[in-house]
């Protein structure tokens, strides 16, 4: 069983997670629902286009602005209100490493917190189940909030993944948050080299097989462009491809941008695996 | 002692109806709940169906034949007219990828009786013609 907050999932569907950034420049979409009617607009286009829940962020990850937890707050904090006032049944996750950010967003209706920091800020696991809100536990391999990885070192970065995340989430489990309602996450790019994202996309497997659902965020990354050499606007068939691996390993959450392809993809392995039935089946069967 | 055939379903045999080839969404649901209402009532059920060449869509190559050899069938089993039944022309029906293997025991079974016949299904959505029959003892 998964829970994400007010929403349980019996079953083992797999789940795509909409990013909508409320950041003037991401590197992806570059600002494009900063503003807040754009960024309604984006949520009720996914939620159109088959998305399950999604990934509210006011910060950018990487390098730019400092932003505050204030400003932080500016940006997702009513936002929130106005998403979970327009859409009751939506799951809303919020992507911020901050306590203070994460009880505002609880407090205006999100699910689920997605720490892409990898518990930088310890009382969030507090708030989270304070909430009963889920949370996702990522690797980052010590790297603090919004830098680059600089030559980042694992004797087995998969092993250091596992470690990590595992030690998140039972930190968060004894603060109280349901174990239902953790969630790990390899973290593509975040502390990693090209070379360590292949790795994680390739050994996914041992990840999956540990019993926590496994979220996996790929979407555009610089390990996509990199292994293709492909500019941010050119890689999702590179996307596509990790996430059909992922896929095929068992992650059951994928954070995207383009909701329909990942959504074709995933469906697409679920059933190769065997896992889901074809949508509608008759060739060679009448 | 065998007990008597009161009621007899005729319904195809489309490997789409069983459960291991389940989708999200079902190819055939008016075939599956008329199969599934007259097998349920049935002492015997016989699987048959018409030509799999019936128009370009269908599994086999047109066959101009098809809709004819169909027709036929049908009035045949409607009847039911036991006389055309076991003369159904078993090589044609092979080229035409009729599967009619069971025509013989059903003539048999209705052979000597009053039925009450009611065609519950007779369409060919995937252009195989498929029929749902059900045959009831007329003096019962």
């Amino acid at each position: 069983m998964l829970k994400l907050g007010h929403r349980v999932y019996e079953d083992e569907r797999p789940l795509v997670m909409a990013i909508v950034n409320r950041t003037p420049d991401s590197f992806y979409d570059k600002g494009a629902t900063y503003a807040e009617d754009a960024a309604m607009d984006r949520i009720a286009q996914v939620i159109e286009e088959g998305a399950d829940l999604v990934d509210i962020g006011g910060v950018k990850a990487g390098y730019g602005a400092f932003v505050s937890a204030e400003e932080e707050i500016a940006r997702v904090g009513a936002f929130v209100g106005r998403v979970r006032a327009a859409h009751p049944d939506l799951v809303i996750s919020v992507d911020t490493w901050r306590c203070e950010v994460a009880r505002v967003v609880l407090a205006e209706g999100a699910d689920v917190l997605n720490d892409a920091w990898g518990g930088h800020d310890p009382a969030l696991v507090d708030a989270a189940a304070e909430f009963d809100a889920a949370i996702v536990c990522t690797h980052t391999g010590g790297l603090g909030p919004r830098t680059d990885p600089h030559r980042p070192a694992y004797d087995d970065v998969m092993a250091a993944a596992i470690a990590d995340t595992t030690a998140y989430a039972e930190r968060a489990i004894a603060a109280g948050v349901r174990k239902e309602s953790v969630i790990i996450d390899p973290a593509h790019d975040f502390g990693k080299t090209t070379f360590h994202s292949l790795e994680i996309t390739r050994r996914l497997g041992e990840m999956t097989a540990l019993g926590y659902p496994v979220l996996v965020s790929l979407s555009n990354k610089d390990f996509v462009g990199e292994t293709l050499g492909r500019a941010a606007g050119e890689r999702l068939a590179g996307t596509l491809a990790a996430t059909a691996v992922c896929a095929l390993a068992g992650a059951r959450i994928y954070r995207v941008h383009q909701v329909p392809e990942t959504r074709d993809v995933v469906d697409m392995v679920w059933s190769i695996a065997g896992r889901r039935p074809p949508y509608k089946a008759i060739r060679g069967l009448s | 002692m065998t007990p008597p055939v009161r009621s007899i379903a005729v319904v195809p045999d489309v490997p789409a109806l069983r459960p291991e080839f389940a989708s999200i969404v079902d190819p055939v649901p008016e075939l599956r709940a008329a199969v599934a209402a007259a097998v349920a009532s049935a002492d015997r059920v016989v699987r048959l169906n018409g030509s799999a060449r019936r128009t370009h869509a269908s599994p086999g190559p047109f066959d101009e034949r098809a809709v004819a050899f169909d027709e036929h069938l049908l009035a045949a089993l409607r009847g039911p007219d036991i006389e055309a039944l076991h003369g159904v022309d078993r090589d044609l029906a092979r080229e035409l990828w009729a599967d009619v293997e069971a025509l013989g025991e059903l003539a048999e079974l209705l052979a000597g009786h009053q039925w009450t016949v009611q065609v519950e299904y007779d369409d060919a959505p995937y252009g195989v013609a498929w029929w749902v029959i059900t045959y009831a003892d007329a003096v019962r």
